[in-house]
């Protein structure tokens, strides 16, 4: 142990860097709980920090994964058991603001949403706002995911390594080297490598090398992290995410044929392809000044670029010859290509001020440019004609000028207050968007407080994805309209918190929001002929600027008791939900996502008679969606009208009932992990089994429907119908070793 | 490097999938079937089948209710034989359609042909007298009734009948001219058809993709307030070369379409469905247009059709 003697002096400011040293103690194990202080401290309501321990809490499907275990807390709903996406107190994915190191995350799914793209053994921290959040985040009405990953060892150089079915995981952390500068760095990557694996057993058997088959579809991400302390004021911080999902498929089928009598030779080849990258690509440069102990900047220049492009070309070409004679060809070549990308480039500045011990002020400025590019080409060519349509091209490119000032005032020992404001120009509008945020909190005893939060949060951006899609796999993004409203929602939450002295927390929170001037894509509308005069009979592709004006509002109840040290881990949640949308089409409606009641069980206890043999649980039960049940049939009337005839029939469809006026069954999951520390060869190993959906009960993701035919006359007589089940009973086990 | 912690997850059989048990089930849903219209009402007398006013009633069915029945009838040679039947169809309705002045009451045709071009309509109400002869801006009435109780019943107003500028347009028309329309504007929304006759009866035309190279006789161009358009065939009329056939005539219709039929046929004809299935189809809460009870579309036209020749 040093001793250092240091002198102050009333109302001085002075810096003292402590570094502790390690040593190692022998004793019980202890869980060190670092969320106690921050339960004391935080104003805001309907806030949780998750590390990896409590993302390692619930079993997992495959692999932890961030947002699912996020789906497991009150508040939160999902749309089915294929996607991660995040439904947030009556908002969609979409109004969730998803940020790694302060960069903007644009599409954060992997395999078409069942993974998040955060790789778990990265990240030290991840703080969820369900609402109510503080004017230090804007640009998103719904909820705030705010990641930080691992700084990197300072000390010393060490690495963690993951293999499994699915894929690798690397992490590797250290200082920086030879001692140039002060800091650290820290690289993790993982890929999936199914495909190899698929491959590689595809390739050992002749029939599968025949057939030309390979497996299409993998991901990979990275993440870098380098911290440089230029001196004891100055840090400089650069992080880097690239992740990308790949579906590739090609076929190709070649044809010869020779006639030796005739001298006759005939040749042709098809080729097909299928290439679909997607996925996220941001880097970030922070630079933290520390101006004086009371006052620190903190400045981030970053970059998010995401991007999708889903090209299919179909190539055909062939010739026929007789000896020297070439007697004809063809080629046929047609391509299609789908893109959408965000380049979203970033400056803020933020200065967080402790003026007093009863105050703390911080102010920010943040410029947000955003580039859109959503398209479609299509290209046909052959011999002598080639045509290059471009039937869809959006091009935008928006700027959000933000200015935000929050004051954290500590009234008394027993009364807090957070009062915020947020202003936003937004480049297409003409208005500045002014955005108060107030938070209250009264402290009823050390262990029990009150909160309330009140706010308004605009919006500038929405996804052009139908509403009633089941399978999302990336999303169309575009700005606000010129001549469309900024989207906003109201929060209102009142909540209560308790904290025990064995670490239990109790939350119960209720909540209101108010949104308005949503957008909802018109799933009808994809292709339109417009026959006007300007555009002479084209066919134009309409699908993403065609909305139907859209109000709502969610209100809910929440329970939260939650243990996250001892024996025992875990969670019970428990979610009363109500959302409702409007749009003069249909009046008001519950949207897809909506579940009247939740309720997940989350736990992690270690078994009494065996030893070292720990047991989690996740249950998770939960109202029916809502759908549109078909009543009846009818025709709908149809004309064709020309200059010589007119003409009018009836297509047959089904009559609906209101939208979304009934409910899938209930859903129902219960997931088991059992699993038993043990040592071989003096190393430390895992074994476990993991069982997904236990119970094996049939979730409808949604109805399949058929015709029922009279097998005697042929008669079509009504519809049967069927679920659609998620996830069956799944078991999972292998071995973890350590060495 | 002090410490290197590698974890090594082996997964010896990485997912066992117990699938689970499917069952269908009848879907039986509680539906009042109601009427589904399609009455259409011209102003223009003309023996054409442009003009021919009509009334079509079906009904919609229970979703368990079969669309299409085994029928058994005795053909023209006295034989017994059978056929699928719509169930839509309504037969036995009493159709009456009314002015201020009296009720015309449209009797059921299995097949009619109507005018001097003998268009076939089946399954539709006719009014069997020369006398119906509604006027422009007229309001008429609709309504239908079957034994079983249903009830259908609307009101449209005739729109102004359209009007082309005749003194305007050329005896002939070249296929490498411009032509140029001109037509009465009118507070009616409008289509104008432009084609040629034997692109009906097998002389075609070539489209192309866009509008540099589409040579396409057949084209169609909404109307809202404009009053002129200039037809051309593009560029590509010169693929067409000076062999056109001396026996084609260009065909110009202008249609003006009252609020009900514009409504339910063009306006609102991509609507979203809300209900979608790729084995049995697709479905929305039903459009009804000009109609107090019932679902479908009462609406009324009128027209005005020129023929000019081609050379």
């Amino acid at each position: 142990m040093t001793t250092t003697r240091v002198s102050i002096s009333e109302k001085e400011n002075k810096r003292l860097d402590f570094r502790l040293k390690p040593i190692i103690l022998e004793g019980e194990s202890i869980d060190v709980f670092g969320e106690i202080q921050k339960i004391r401290d935080l104003v805001e309501p309907s806030r949780i920090s998750l590390d990896l321990r409590t993302l390692e809490t619930a079993p997992a499907f495959v692999e932890s994964d961030l947002f699912r275990t996020v789906q497991m807390l009150p508040g939160v709903q999902t749309l089915n058991d294929f996607s991660s996406a995040l439904y947030v107190r009556g908002s969609t994915p979409d109004q969730n603001l998803v940020m790694m190191d302060g960069v903007t995350i644009y599409n954060p799914y992997h395999f078409g949403g069942i993974f998040s793209t955060f790789n778990t053994d990265a990240i030290t921290e991840a703080d969820f706002h369900a609402g109510g959040f503080p004017s230090k985040y804007g640009g998103r009405m719904g909820s705030i995911i705010d990641i930080i990953n691992k700084e990197g060892n300072t000390e010393n150089f060490q690495g963690v390594a993951n293999i499994s079915a699915l894929s690798s995981k690397v992490l590797l952390e250290g200082p920086i080297p030879f001692s140039l500068v002060k800091g650290s760095w820290m690289i993790a990557g993982r890929r999936t490598y199914f495909d190899k694996i698929v491959n590689f057993f595809i390739n050992r058997s002749e029939e599968g090398r025949d057939s030309g088959f390979k497996f299409p579809y993998y991901f990979y991400d990275y993440q870098i992290k380098i911290n440089i302390d230029i001196s004891r004021d100055h840090r400089f911080t650069y992080s880097r995410f690239y992740g990308d999902d790949v579906l590739k498929l090609s076929t190709n089928d070649k044809n010869e044929y020779y006639d030796i009598e005739l001298d006759y030779y005939e040749s042709s080849q098809d080729n097909f392809s299928i290439e679909w990258p997607w996925g996220n690509r941001t880097q970030s440069l922070t630079w933290r000044w520390l101006i004086n102990p009371k006052l620190v900047a903190k400045t981030v220049l970053a970059n998010s670029y995401y991007r999708f492009t889903f090209n299919t070309i179909f190539d055909s070409f062939g010739n026929w010859t007789s000896g020297q004679y070439l007697f004809g060809d063809y080629k046929d070549y047609f391509s299609f290509n789908f893109y959408d990308t965000i380049d979203d480039n970033t400056l803020e500045t933020e200065f967080s001020w402790h003026s007093s011990s009863n105050h703390k002020f911080s102010s920010g400025l943040q410029i947000k440019s955003v580039k859109y590019n959503l398209g479609m080409d299509i290209e046909f060519s052959t011999l002598d004609t080639s045509f290059f349509w471009n039937p869809l091209k959006m091009k935008d490119m928006t700027q959000e000028t933000s200015f935000f000032i929050q004051d954290k005032w500590n009234f008394s020992s027993k009364i807090l207050f957070q009062i915020g404001s947020r202003f936003t120009h937004y480049s297409l509008h003409d208005n500045i968007y002014f955005d108060p945020r107030f938070g209250f909190k009264y402290l009823i005893s050390n262990n029990l407080s009150l909160k309330i939060a009140l706010g308004r949060y605009h919006q500038f951006l929405t996804i052009a994805n139908p509403e009633d899609e089941t399978f999302r796999i990336v999303d169309f993004w575009l700005g606000i309209p010129e001549d469309k409203n900024a989207m906003f929602s109201d929060h209102i939450i009142f909540g209560a918190e308790y904290l025990s002295s064995d670490n239990w927390l109790f939350r119960v929170e209720t909540y209101y929001k108010h949104f308005e001037n949503l957008l909802t894509l018109q799933q009808g509308s994809i292709i339109t002929t417009n026959s006007n005069d300007e555009s002479n009979n084209q066919t134009t592709f309409s699908p993403f600027n065609e909305f139907y004006d859209t109000k709502g509002f969610a209100h809910g109840l929440e329970f939260l008791f939650k243990k996250t040290s001892g024996k025992v881990k875990g969670w019970i949640g428990y979610t009363f939900a109500n959302t409702k949308r409007y749009i003069d089409k249909h009046g008001w409606f519950n949207p897809k996502f909506d579940r009247r009641h939740t309720l997940n069980i989350v736990g992690d206890i270690g078994v009494p008679v065996i030893k070292k043999t720990y047991v989690s649980i996740a249950v998770q039960a939960s109202s029916g969606q809502p759908y549109t049940p078909p009543l009846g049939t009818y025709e709908q009337w149809q004309t064709s009208n020309s200059a010589y005839y007119t003409n009018w029939w009836g297509n047959q469809q089904y009559i609906v009932g209101n939208k979304n006026s009934r409910r899938l069954d209930s859903y129902f999951r219960l997931d088991i992990g059992l699993k038993q520390e043990k040592v071989i060869f003096g190393k430390p190993y895992e074994r476990f089994i993991q069982v997904i959906n236990a119970t094996n009960h049939v979730n409808p993701l949604t109805y399949q429907y058929r015709t029922k035919i009279n097998q005697l006359t042929n008669e079509s007589i009504g519809l049967e119908r069927a679920a659609i089940p998620m996830f069956p009973l799944m078991i999972t086990f292998g071995w973890r070793l350590e060495f | 490097m002090k410490k290197i912690n590698i974890f090594l997850l082996l997964i010896l059989s990485s997912c066992n999938i117990v699938p689970p048990t499917i069952s269908w089930e009848d879907l039986s849903e509680e539906h009042d079937q109601q009427l589904n219209i399609l009455g259409v009402i011209t102003s223009s007398s003309d023996d054409d089948s442009l003009n021919t006013s009509f009334v079509k009633v079906h009904r919609s069915l229970q979703v368990d209710e079969a669309s299409d029945s085994l029928v058994r009838y005795i053909d023209e040679n006295g034989e017994s034989r059978i056929k699928y039947e719509s169930s839509y169809i309504v037969k036995d309705a009493e159709v009456i359609l009314s002015n201020s002045n009296r009720n015309y009451k449209f009797n059921y045709y299995k097949e009619k042909y109507i005018g001097s071009d003998s268009i076939l309509f089946t399954d539709s109400y006719f009014y069997d007298g020369l006398d119906f002869k509604p006027n422009p801006q007229e309001e008429w009435n609709l309504t239908v009734s079957t034994p079983s109780g249903l009830l259908a019943s609307g009101k449209t107003i005739i729109p102004i009948n359209p009007s082309i500028y005749t003194e305007n347009l050329p005896d002939t028309f070249n296929i490498l001219d411009k032509i140029f329309f001109e037509w009465l504007p009118i507070e009616n929304n409008q289509i104008l058809n432009i084609s040629n006759f034997l692109s009906y009866t097998g002389l075609s035309f070539f489209y192309g993709i866009d509008e540099e190279d589409s040579c396409s006789f057949t084209k169609e161009f909404i109307i809202h307030e404009e009053s002129n358009v200039e037809y051309d065939l593009g560029n590509c009329k010169y693929l067409l070369n000076d062999d056109w056939p001396n026996d084609d005539f260009l065909m110009i219709n202008l249609m003006s379409l009252d609020s009900n039929y514009y409504n339910y046929f063009i306006n609102e004809n991509n609507q979203d469905n809300e209900f979608s299935n790729l084995v049995v189809g697709a479905g929305s809460v039903p459009k009804k247009y000009g109609l107090d009870k019932g679902i479908g579309v009462f609406g009324s036209i009128g027209f005005d059709r020129h023929f000019i020749k081609i050379r």
